[in-house]
């Protein structure tokens, strides 16, 4: 047997202590940096105009089935370059409980809490490292493994930010959330 | 000041400027940039700075040569154990 994994992702208007989405979305199946916060909106149907920056995307992994352990996390874009005036922002490493990046409403506005520069491509090895816990991305208890029948990694958060990009579709990219499981 | 280039692994002189979203944004000789938030001191900006330096030094850059170095060499094993199978 093995862990399952699902891609989920907070959206909406922080709630609650420590804060997190007002909507929480299972099953995600893409990461499409637009002007809306609204998961299920097209990005087609809300661009980016340039100079501007993307929402915030809130995604995190969940683990679930059957494991020992989940652990050893890194996070990063690890195929196909941006082109011009594009910057990826994403979360800091995750090394201690303290360092989980905490939930806030989703915005525009350029986020300095993501302060890992993810618009090349790089090895997964150097990519930053991602906690684990078993209730929930905004919870604290995170830990370099998890043995919680239900696990979560911290928020692994991105911003897309423009500054002269051409118009048009972004190139489509690979980010990577690299685990062990036992 | 001087501020750390992720693509290149460096200090670099940048061009500081103001957006039309009064974000405070630094760019590279190569075009690439940073956005900090609106309305930030100059202290803040140094603090902004230097934690994106510790954040982003020691990432291992795949540059689009690499890529396709890399898909290269793949498409050669492939075609290799295709013609194993034969």
């Amino acid at each position: 047997m093995a862990a399952t994994f699902d891609w989920n992702r907070d959206t909406g208007t922080q709630t609650g202590s420590p804060a997190k989405g007002t909507t929480r979305s299972t099953g995600v199946t893409d990461t499409n940096w637009k002007n809306t916060d609204t998961y299920g909106t097209a990005y087609s149907a809300a661009p980016i105009t340039d100079g501007n920056n993307s929402y915030e995307i809130w995604n995190f992994g969940k683990f679930t089935g059957t494991f020992n352990t989940i652990l050893a996390g890194l996070f990063a874009h690890t195929s196909t370059a941006f082109g011009t005036g594009l910057t990826l922002k994403g979360t800091p490493a995750c090394t201690g409980d303290g360092d989980r990046l905490l939930y806030t409403t989703p915005s525009t506005s350029a986020n300095s809490n993501l302060t890992t520069d993810m618009t090349s491509a790089i090895s997964i090895g150097s990519g930053v490292a991602v906690f684990f816990g078993g209730t929930g991305p905004e919870a604290t208890g995170k830990a370099s493994s998890s043995t919680s029948s239900t696990t979560y990694t911290n928020y692994l958060t991105t911003q897309l930010q423009t500054s002269g990009a051409a118009a048009g579709d972004t190139a489509t990219v690979t980010l990577t959330l690299q685990y062990n499981e036992n | 000041m001087q501020v750390f280039n992720a693509k290149t692994q460096q200090l670099e002189d940048v061009t500081w400027s103001v957006d039309k979203n009064g974000e405070v944004v630094c760019t590279f000789a190569d075009g690439h940039f940073y956005k900090f938030p609106a309305g930030s001191s100059k202290a803040e900006i140094e603090e902004y700075v230097a934690k994106h330096e510790q954040q982003n030094a020691g990432q291992v850059v795949i540059t689009p040569e690499m890529e396709a170095a890399q898909a290269e060499a793949d498409a050669a094993a492939k075609a290799l154990i295709d013609e194993l199978n034969a």
